[in-house]
């Protein structure tokens, strides 16, 4: 009767993975028998709970008592069954109270929301602050221990649970389009109130309400223990513990019984909100989730692949799946010393995944999976443990985030946050650590670094945060820099001053790896680029000929659709969206917004195949596209 | 964190002014007074009479209530319907037993509650099933009864343990710790589930940050990325959860004092409430309502520390 008493809607908040289907089904069948127990009381108990019998004292188990006896020969079974009146009705008088009272306020507050939502909320925040065990101690001081009015205040004070719940739920539901849609089209509140948002608020609320039982079991137990509300000689579970407790050297099974009874039904009641709320996630999974063509994509035969000689960096046949479903397929990237290499291509494409495959941050704990080949300076990574994998990638990899402000730690200073990966620099003694910070800061262009090493992120703007990100991936002196969308969160004229770091890294000899959806920073910094579409490579060449003489449909696509690459600045977007993996065509994933379509493309897997020396495209039409290109 | 700190304490005030306000509204609902408490039923009419002005029973409750607050301002909860003695001297000497019994099995409920979520983090699936089947079982077993099995083996069984009773810690350090063991861990371990629940759920969402994300990409090490990053970025919810558990404490100390005897607050609640000793019991829950209120404040404070957003504000 703890800790959960002011907490139980944050302390049960996640998905439980301790109760599967079949405990539930138990629970609820337990629960059912019980309410049968106690209506049956008169009927099931072989003798009358107050009977004494004094010839027949502190007994064990027999066959004339099942469950032995008590101090003055009472019936243990006849008590424990009439006890379980008293605790079913106590506890539906907590719950009918605290469900009718946080129920309709909260699904009131929630719909109606504003002010009153903010005045209804504030009384609840107050009510579970005041320890209500104390309140319902006054309650029993003044009503001359009247159990029943102290289950409707111990209701009243566990209500703020059932409010919370409630009122969440109903603020959920209210901004649900076809609740507001009734709203403007002059349906009445209450009734909208009612029809639409009583279902999505049912359900917390009897999670809660059947969770909110086994605790008020639990209080409602302590208290008869102490000898409040039921008195003795009225059986009560909790009454009956102390009487245990009082006769604990002369016979201590009586406390077994009566404690392990009441545990069992606690345990019923939260078992059962355990099992009402998995059911509820199960079903939200359930609608959420499509079935995925089961394909095989493994007999796809592709040409001999440019050579990977003297690479840094090199992919072979990388694919990854989630939860069996391909996200990226037979992708082959080389990346060479010094060099930069543009992964392009839209949102979906699968080009974070695939550099995310190289740096080991797929999560095979959440189902991912990553087969082919991975070679890092010569040594394949691929089948390694996580460790091994790491001590290889240090001062060799450095990786520059997407999203730069929620990349750093807001918990530690800029300078402390550097100097944990410049320790990983064997070179740099713990002494020189501060000057190194300096000279990190100092080489991404923070004019004052001095400043800046003392700053909490949240105190730097976002195109600060990226070169605190880049001088991290810089700390280990790495030979390869893997950049994902380095530009895209950041303003336009913040853009072009990381661009300007990159390309000074650049000249520093370092190799470049860098994904973006836009031609334009491809361009600008890369010698060489990849276009994915739907998971694969469609087309791979040096930056200058991919983009001035694209082989792939999709390429040209996407320059067309860049507005600072055309010449009369008009883009021109490809007609639809990529499929997310689960739709991808059976034959060219891009066939279905493909202007030169044929019944061919969509017949099987298409193979990469080499156009020039250099050049891969992965399109059945490539002869064709260049001339129709080459037409116009 | 000074609009945070100003709401918690407009909070504060009103539960001040809430608290005693249901007593007294309660009282006056309630059938009977506390004249026929204490003089018992074969007291004349001008012996109650006299009582009855003296206790301000006369008066309406707002006006009663008004007197309450006012000499509650001067300190003054009032005397005990029973003993005659005032309320605030005899719960002060209480005092520092219940605040004992409170930090010691805070105390306890986070150092376990803490292991165990970062234990449950390490090992992710089979981590989330133990802590939730523990939480289960947690909820299930009442406190008292707990107690009394442990009275059972430690006392009477193996007898290593006193039974029930108190000693203060100036009296004899060694009983005193010996008292106060069995309750400590009775309480305690009511908070240790939810501690290490809430452990777990901020620590693995601090796991799935980006910042983690690219701090793994570049060469951090797993042990600085869950106990330096993650553990610090959870810190605040653990605070948060360990204020709720000494709060949740509160109610489950009234019963833990019952059981072992102990002649702390809740304990005198409870007497108090047999006795239909009215004041003392809403000193009780005055007392209680201070201690939520000072642990709340003290919550806040150190999450605000803990926040460096909000302490570069």
């Amino acid at each position: 009767m703890s800790v959960e008493l002011v907490v139980t809607d944050i302390g049960r908040g996640g998905k439980s993975a301790g109760t599967s289907g079949w405990l539930g089904r138990i629970a609820m069948g337990l629960l059912f028998v019980l309410c049968a127990v106690a209506v049956l009381a008169p009927v099931l108990a072989p003798y009358d709970p107050l009977r004494q019998d004094l010839m027949a004292v502190l007994q064990g188990p027999s066959w004339a008592h099942l469950l032995g006896t008590d101090q003055i020969g009472r019936d243990v079974l006849s008590r424990l069954i009439w006890g379980s009146r008293v605790a079913l009705v106590g506890v539906a008088e907590v719950v009918v109270t605290a469900t009718l009272i946080g129920g309709i306020l909260g699904l009131a507050a929630g719909y109606v929301g504003g002010w009153k939502e903010g005045i209804l909320s504030r009384v609840f925040d107050i009510i579970q602050a005041i320890p209500a065990v104390v309140v319902l101690l006054m309650v029993f001081s003044l009503s001359s221990n009247n159990n029943d009015i102290g289950m409707v205040t111990l209701g009243i004070m566990m209500s703020p649970t059932i409010y919370r719940v409630a009122r969440s739920a109903a603020v959920a539901e209210r901004q649900q389009d076809f609740v507001r849609s009734a709203r403007i089209s002059g349906v009445l509140s209450p009734l909208i109130a009612l029809r639409h948002v009583m279902p999505g608020v049912l359900s917390p609320v009897v999670i809660n309400a059947s969770v909110l039982g086994g605790i008020t079991l639990g209080i409602q137990a302590g208290i008869n223990y102490m000898g409040l509300g039921v008195t003795p000689p009225t059986p009560s579970w909790g009454g009956m513990v102390s009487e245990a407790q009082a006769n604990l050297q002369r016979q201590p099974w009586l406390l077994a019984t009566s404690g392990l009874l009441l545990a069992l039904t606690i345990a019923v009641f939260v078992i059962i909100g355990d099992h009402l709320q998995d059911r509820a996630h199960a079903g939200r999974r359930r609608s959420k989730q499509r079935s995925a063509p089961d394909r095989d994509r493994s007999a796809v035969v592709s040409e001999p692949l440019p050579s990977s000689d003297g690479a840094i960096v090199t992919l072979d046949d990388v694919c990854v799946r989630f939860g069996g479903i391909a996200v990226v397929e037979h992708v082959h990237l080389d990346l060479m010393p010094g060099r930069a290499l543009g992964l392009m291509g839209e949102s979906g494409s699968g080009k974070t995944v695939s550099i995310g495959a190289l740096l080991g941050l797929i999560d095979e704990e959440a189902g991912g999976a990553v087969s082919g080949s991975i070679v890092l300076n010569g040594q394949e990574i691929s089948g390694l443990s996580e460790e091994k994998r790491r001590a290889l990638m240090r001062g060799l990899v450095g990786y520059v985030p997407q999203e730069p402000m929620v990349s750093l730690d807001p918990c530690f200073t800029v300078g402390r946050q550097l100097e944990e990966f410049i320790a990983l620099d064997k070179t740099v003694p713990p002494s020189g650590r501060r000057a190194r910070v300096q000279e990190l800061l100092g080489l991404v262009g923070i004019s004052e670094p001095e400043r800046v090493a003392q700053q909490y992120p949240h105190q730097i703007s976002g195109g600060m945060a990226q070169r605190v990100c880049i001088a991290i991936a810089l700390a280990g002196r790495p030979d390869v820099l893997i950049a994902d969308e380095p530009t895209t969160a950041l303003d336009v004229s913040v853009q072009a001053e990381i661009l300007d770091v990159l390309r000074g890294l650049q000249g520093l000899g370092l190799a470049i790896m860098i994904v973006s959806h836009d031609p334009g920073v491809i361009a600008d910094l890369c010698d060489d680029v990849a276009v994915m579409y739907a998971g694969e490579v469609v087309e791979l060449g040096s930056t200058v000929d991919v983009l001035t003489c694209p082989k792939h449909p999709y390429t040209r696509g996407l320059i067309a659709a860049n507005p600072t690459m055309q010449s009369d600045g008009l883009p021109q977007p490809i007609a639809g969206t990529v499929p997310a993996p689960v739709d991808w065509p059976e034959g060219c994933h891009f066939a279905d917004r493909c202007p030169l379509v044929m019944d061919e493309c969509r017949a099987g897997p298409v193979p990469a195949s080499q156009v020039e020396t250099g050049r891969l495209t992965r399109c059945i039409r490539v002869k064709d596209s260049t001339m129709q290109e080459e037409d116009k | 964190m000074i609009a945070s700190v100003m709401r918690r304490l407009v909070m504060s005030v009103a539960l001040l002014l809430v608290v005693p306000a249901i007593s007294f509204f309660i009282s006056a609902a309630a059938p009977g007074d506390a004249v026929d408490t204490i003089l018992g039923l074969n007291a004349t009419a001008e012996q109650k009479e006299a009582l009855r002005a003296s206790l301000h029973l006369d008066l309406s409750t707002w006006e009663r209530y008004w007197l309450w607050l006012v000499d509650f301002a001067h300190g003054d909860m009032g005397k005990s319907l029973l003993s005659g003695q005032s309320v605030v001297h005899q719960l002060n000497q209480r005092l520092p037993i219940t605040l004992s019994l409170l930090v010691l099995a805070t105390a306890l409920s986070a150092l376990l509650g803490i292991a165990a979520g970062i234990f449950a983090t390490t090992r992710r699936h089979g981590g989330g099933k133990a802590v939730d089947t523990l939480s289960i079982a947690g909820m299930a077993i009442p406190n008292f009864w707990l107690g009394v099995v442990l009275i059972e083996i430690f006392a009477v069984s193996l007898g290593i343990l006193p039974a029930t009773g108190y000693v203060p810690l100036g009296v004899n350090p060694g009983l005193w710790a010996a008292s106060l063991t069995l309750p400590v861990i009775v309480l305690g371990v009511s908070g240790v589930t939810m501690i290490a629940k809430q452990t777990r759920g901020a620590m693995i969402a601090s796991l799935e940050a980006p910042f983690i994300r690219n701090f793994r990409a570049n060469g951090a090490y797993l042990p600085s990325l869950r106990y330096r990053h993650a553990l610090r970025n959870a810190s605040v919810p653990i605070i948060t959860s360990i204020g709720l558990v000494f709060i949740g404490a509160l109610g489950g100390s009234i019963v833990v004092e019952t059981v072992f005897v102990l002649p702390g607050l809740g304990a005198a609640a409870v007497d108090a409430t047999q006795a239909h000793d009215f004041t003392m019991v809403q000193g009780v829950a005055v007392y209680f309502t201070i201690i939520v209120i000072i642990v709340n404040v003290l919550t806040d404070i150190a999450a605000g520390l803990l926040n460096p957003k909000m302490r570069t504000l």
